[in-house]
């Protein structure tokens, strides 16, 4: 084990006790406060999954370069993950604050989006054989869902004014309010997820390439854009 | 060749091939037709209220648009002409033409359902000039937005499941934007936001589909 890996380890264990132990409880919200220290990170996290699958698709565009494009397909995989778990606990939070598992709330539904974006990127994926071609038509897929995106997360929550998102978390200006212990361990989540997403996404890439290096001689066109030829790029 | 002449052959190719086969018209005005009539039979008086009759109106024009538009270059690859059309112009020629063709047959299209519309549903419209800028609006970006869904598709093993899984959640800031805008105009409000947001998406896809389609084109 890395010394960075132990660090991560160390980072997420205090920042779960200290969201139970030492941050305050929000106003109304009582012991479900917590929850906000796991679910935003997690769809925070798929964005920034989001962001870096559209990059690296961009990049594929740019270079031609094959690792770009196992970084992009990974990080739209890890994204899924990530967004699936933002909707699971917003749903648990939901249920236990509101009633109902689905209450159509904007945000609640404008996640949901984005994993069906998440979702579609990997079906497109399936269904093409040829390794280039897929590279370059999920890539074009992956920077077109990056513009719609920030409509998604961002525009049209604002073009309804119901929410039931809590207001000491989310306001109607869009700014995050709390108190600033649950600020520091909020943030320090944030990080640690982030952290984490990173470390997940270079191991998935890691095995991606072992994967491609222990395939049989594969044909002429596969060979073209191995891994050896992009390393010599 | 200038970009628009070789634009405006693409879209006359596309518009005489209409005409010669009525591959989209006659398939999603039916389409169309069917899914206006079972979805007011199903609602109802209820129909009429803004918030149903806006539903109403885009469910049936985002399903008659991906019907339509989702195939335009899978007929390319399956009539074996898309290498041909790939030596003929350019790929900015060719996507501005598929546009361009395509509003034309969502434009008809749409004009048929709000006929249907008005006859089967009759819901009282508050803001005329609002509910046609948000129907101009909706529709350029519903027709920027499937011909690229459609350039993606056609390389795929199969076209046609994967249209709607693909391109609905791409298209979803238009089609709320657009539903939204039309419930405040039936309403009698000026729907000046989601015009903002319908403007503001449709540029962005164009952008990004004009600065794309490069890399989906070539060989």
């Amino acid at each position: 084990m890395k010394w960075w890996q132990g660090g991560l380890f160390v980072w997420m264990t205090a920042t779960i006790v200290a969201g139970f132990l030492y941050a305050p409880l929000a106003r109304k919200l009582y012991e479900y406060t917590r929850i906000i220290y796991f679910h935003i990170p997690a769809a925070w996290v798929s964005m920034v999954a989001f962001v870096v699958a559209g990059v690296e698709g961009a990049r594929y565009l740019w270079k031609r370069n094959p690792v770009n494009d196992v970084r992009s397909a990974a990080a739209a995989r890890l994204g899924l993950v990530f967004c699936a778990l933002a909707t699971v606990t917003g749903m648990l939070f939901a249920k236990a604050m509101w009633g109902e598992y689905w209450n159509w709330d904007p945000r609640q539904v404008t996640i949901f989006f984005l994993l069906l974006i998440y979702a579609a990127y990997l079906t497109l994926r399936a269904a093409i054989d040829d390794p280039e071609r897929r590279a370059r038509v999920a890539a074009v897929y992956a920077i077109l869902a990056m513009v719609t995106a920030p409509f998604l997360m961002f525009v049209l929550p604002r073009l309804s004014p119901f929410t039931l998102h809590p207001e000491p978390i989310v306001n109607g200006a869009g700014k995050l309010e709390m108190h600033p212990r649950m600020f520091g361990v909020f943030l320090s989540s944030t990080g640690a997820f982030t952290a984490l997403f990173f470390w997940i996404l270079s191991v998935e890439v890691r095995t991606a390439r072992a994967r491609q290096a222990s395939r049989p001689a594969a044909p002429r066109e596969e060979r073209e854009i191995s891994f050896d030829r992009a390393a010599r790029a | 060749m200038s970009i628009w002449a070789g634009a405006t052959a693409v879209w006359g190719k596309e518009l005489r091939g209409e005409w010669r086969a009525r591959y989209s018209l006659g398939s999603s005005i039916l389409f169309a037709a069917v899914t206006l009539a079972v979805l007011s039979f199903a609602a109802g008086p209820q129909a009429r209220r803004p918030e149903t009759a806006a539903v109403l109106l885009w469910t049936v024009l985002l399903f008659s648009a991906t019907a339509s538009l989702s195939n335009a270059f899978a007929r390319e690859v399956e009539g074996g002409t898309w290498d041909l059309l790939r030596h003929a112009a350019g790929p900015g020629e060719v996507l501005l033409g598929k546009w361009l063709a395509g509003l034309c047959v969502l434009g008809l299209v749409e004009v048929f359902i709000l006929a249907g519309g008005a006859l089967l549903v009759a819901p009282s419209v508050g803001h005329p000039a609002g509910l046609a800028a948000i129907l101009a609006a909706g529709t350029m970006a519903l027709a920027i937005g499937l011909p690229l869904v459609a350039a993606l598709l056609a390389q795929a093993r199969s076209h046609g499941g994967l249209a709607a899984a693909l391109a609905f959640p791409v298209l979803v800031p238009a089609v709320f934007a657009a539903v939204s805008g039309t419930r405040r105009a039936l309403e009698g409000t000026w729907p000046g936001d989601e015009l903002r947001i319908l403007i503001g998406f449709a540029a962005a896809l164009a952008l990004a589909g004009w600065r794309l389609f490069d890399f989906v084109w070539e060989d």
